[in-house]
């Protein structure tokens, strides 16, 4: 198939070639287009915006990199910087072991195929499909202290001192609601390891079984390292989501990363001091900006190295 | 003759038009804009009421979304967008639109001779001292108690700190919640602080801090806090997690004795049936002074480079006058800014006479201009001291050290 268009493009005019050029740059100039104006143009501008004072939304003097040194080094807004950092961080760990090990361990079980595996692979995927504002506010009703669904439960089966108010403690929110995105997004993961399970030829999975390996040992030493493409795919993409974590944070604990800013982050930071709230105070287009590129610098520069990294030590199937 | 039968069809036909047209363009549409989704109704009939004798002007009232509305306006303003007239927020939030030159300055345009000097602070400018929007409604942070539960528990209705801790007990001991109140969203717990903390600090606390020559690490405002840290073991178990929607459904439901919360939850708890009352804040002592604290809610503005600036002026006069206080408290349920209006519904009527001993809310009167806000540093140290993570002492040291950071 290959040889038989290379020879059509041998034997095709510059004309034909040219059209052909033509026809991929109008192919290409909608997404394009709107790439520059939504992706590329607020990314310029937001660098832009950073080298100014901004009193709310009127643009002042330029003032170099002071609104990186406020972030930075102003001990009255770096420990909110902090304090979301770290949260982001446990965030990407947690949803790592849970989320990504959870998925690993349930595509390992539906690749072997049980019975109604084809179900589980719909029921697994399906609060995927759900809007995670939907998702957010049905969890923050089951998890209601007094009304909620879970507290309702665990009282019915007599476990009253574990009904707390899981989104009302700094040690409780965090983990509700990363058990909760957990919930909404572990079908994605499964998906996608599945697939690279599949991916694996039958035969060297059936000629280590048959040369006695354990099925811990194929796990380990045949699916683990041929399926790693898939593991980069989704540790890159959890990193960059971990870190822009904003829907669930934002609608089960508000704007302040309630309770006491154990439920902050980096997105929600970022939020409040660009276009500030009604407590929260007044916009800072200033400061806010060079939080978002202080931000974008972090996550593009990590997940470009562990997309190096991991791709460095990806099996090439052949 | 056809042709001039035909020259004359069309002249008149033209005349029409010119004079339908002519009408038209005397018409001046004014837009404006407000977060009050719930009172689009209300606004009509008042709009109505302003058109009648206007018949120039036609206004259209576009409610957003309460939470993003500042968010909405600054934008639509920045962007050259914004509406002709605008509900704005009161102090820090007016001084974020007022600062940058959106609004029109008011005095001398506009007879404001039925507000009080006080009213006025809430959207006056520091910085120049220009009025930038007609102060419209003012809210009062007060206790709200089921009288049913009173009377069944027979529960006498609390004047003190140590009676409203008695009723609290006996409810309690009636498997009765004494409080709906959580702290899952943190301005009800700055509302609840808000409303109780000024008896035990006293009268002259928030001029004194205000003007610097005290600060929140004051012994007065950490004893304040000491007695809201108290209130631990009234609120609803799981308290820590009770939002705003939960403490309504309990009040409503009759599952909690008292409601600690602003005058707006009036209207909402009439329609939902709960047999109610209000008083101020318990006093420290016997004898003391029972405060309320009270806020304005807020103003109407004219965006200063609206094209119907003239049409604007006189929509925003309209406000400031008797008739809109009137309508304000007929229809809206609100106590008004204006002077001169009579307060039919007796809920309303208390509400105003309460303010004769009352005392600014103080972190949004005083501290919501610079970041981070006093609100801000109450509602996280509220919930730090109420989960137990903070010492009242600790709370009070974080927020006097936010306040002095501010900027």
């Amino acid at each position: 198939m290959s040889t038989l268009t290379e020879e059509n493009y041998k034997s095709a005019s510059v004309r034909r070639k040219r059209l052909r050029q033509l026809w991929i740059a109008f192919l290409l100039f909608p997404a394009v287009t709107i790439l520059a104006t939504f992706v590329f143009l607020p990314m310029i501008s937001a660098i832009w915006y950073s080298v100014y004072e901004w009193d709310g939304l009127v643009r002042g003097d330029f003032v170099g990199l002071a609104n990186f040194a406020e972030v930075l080094f102003n001990p009255q807004s770096n420990k909110f910087l902090f304090n979301a950092f770290f949260n982001n961080v446990k965030v990407f760990v947690t949803l790592m072991i849970v989320q990504n090990g959870l998925a690993l361990a349930l595509a390992l079980l539906l690749a072997r195929e049980p019975k109604g595996y084809r179900f589980y692979q719909v029921v697994f995927f399906l609060p995927v499909i759900l809007s995670t504002v939907i998702i957010g506010f049905q969890w923050k009703l089951f998890l209601n202290p007094i009304f909620g669904l879970v507290n309702t439960f665990l009282r019915m089966v007599e476990l009253d001192s574990w009904a707390l108010p899981w989104l009302g403690l700094p040690e409780t929110a965090l983990g509700s609601m990363l058990i909760v995105n957990a919930w909404h997004w572990v079908g994605f993961p499964t998906l996608v390891f599945l697939a690279a399970i599949h991916r694996i030829p039958k035969d060297l999975i059936e000629a280590a079984r048959l040369d006695g390996a354990s099925e811990w040992n194929i796990a380990r030493d045949i699916i683990w390292p041929l399926m790693a493409p898939a593991v980069t795919i989704i540790v890159v993409l959890t990193f960059i989501g971990s870190f822009n974590w904003f829907e669930i944070p934002y609608i089960m604990g508000g704007l302040e990363g309630s309770p006491a800013y154990s439920t902050d982050m980096l997105g929600l930071l970022f939020y409040r001091t660009a276009f500030g709230s009604v407590s929260a105070g007044n916009s800072d287009f200033g400061t806010g900006s060079a939080l978002a590129v202080l931000i974008f610098i972090f996550i593009f520069t990590f997940s470009t190295i562990a997309t190096r990294y991991l791709t460095s030590r990806e099996v090439e199937l052949s | 003759m056809t042709n001039l039968k035909r020259l004359a069809t069309s002249a008149i036909l033209g005349a029409a038009t010119f004079a339908y047209a002519g009408t038209a363009l005397a018409q001046t549409e004014l837009s404006f804009w407000s977060w009050r989704q719930e009172d689009v109704k209300a606004y009509n009939q008042i709009i109505a009421a302003f058109e009648e004798q206007n018949p120039d002007i036609s206004v259209t009232f576009t409610a957003h979304e309460a939470k993003s509305y500042n968010t909405i306006l600054t934008t639509a303003l920045a962007g050259g967008a914004g509406p002709d007239i605008m509900h704005t927020r009161s102090y820090g939030s007016l001084e974020a639109i007022a600062a940058p030159g959106y609004l029109e300055p008011l005095d001398g345009q506009i007879d404001l001779s039925a507000l009080s000097a006080d009213e006025l602070l809430g959207t006056t400018l520091r910085a120049d001292g220009h009025v930038y929007a007609v102060p419209f409604a003012s809210q009062t942070a007060l206790v709200f108690y089921n009288k049913d539960l009173f009377e069944k528990h027979n529960v006498d209705v609390p004047a003190t700190w140590e009676e409203f801790k008695a009723a609290a007990d006996a409810f309690k001991q009636n498997n009765v919640n004494p409080l709906a109140n959580g702290i899952a969203d943190g301005w009800t717990a700055e509302v609840m602080a808000g409303a109780l903390m000024p008896n035990f600090y006293g009268k002259e606390f928030f001029g004194e801090v205000t003007s610097g020559s005290a600060d929140f690490e004051d012994p007065r405002f950490v004893g304040a806090l000491e007695k809201i840290a108290e209130l631990k073991d009234y609120m609803p178990t799981g308290y820590e997690g009770v939002d705003y929607a939960t403490m309504k459904q309990l009040f409503i439901a009759g599952q909690a004795a008292m409601f600690v919360g602003g005058s707006f939850e009036i209207p909402g708890f009439v329609e939902s049936g709960v047999n109610f009352d209000i008083m101020p804040a318990p006093a420290a002592k016997a004898g003391d002074e029972r405060m309320v604290a009270t806020w304005l809610d807020g103003g109407y503005g004219v965006n200063a480079s609206s094209e119907n600036k003239e049409a604007a002026l006189k929509f925003i006069q309209f406000t400031a006058t008797q008739p809109f206080a009137q309508m304000l408290s007929d229809k809206l349920a609100n106590v008004p800014a204006v002077d001169g209006a009579v307060i039919a519904d007796p809920m309303l009527a208390k509400v105003s006479a309460f303010h004769a001993e009352a005392s600014p809310y103080i972190m949004l009167v005083g501290f919501r201009f610079n970041t981070p806000t006093g609100s801000t540093l109450l509602q996280n140290g509220l919930q730090e001291l109420l989960t137990g993570k903070k010492t009242a002492a600790e709370v009070a040291k974080d927020v006097s050290d936010g306040i002095k950071s501010a900027k």
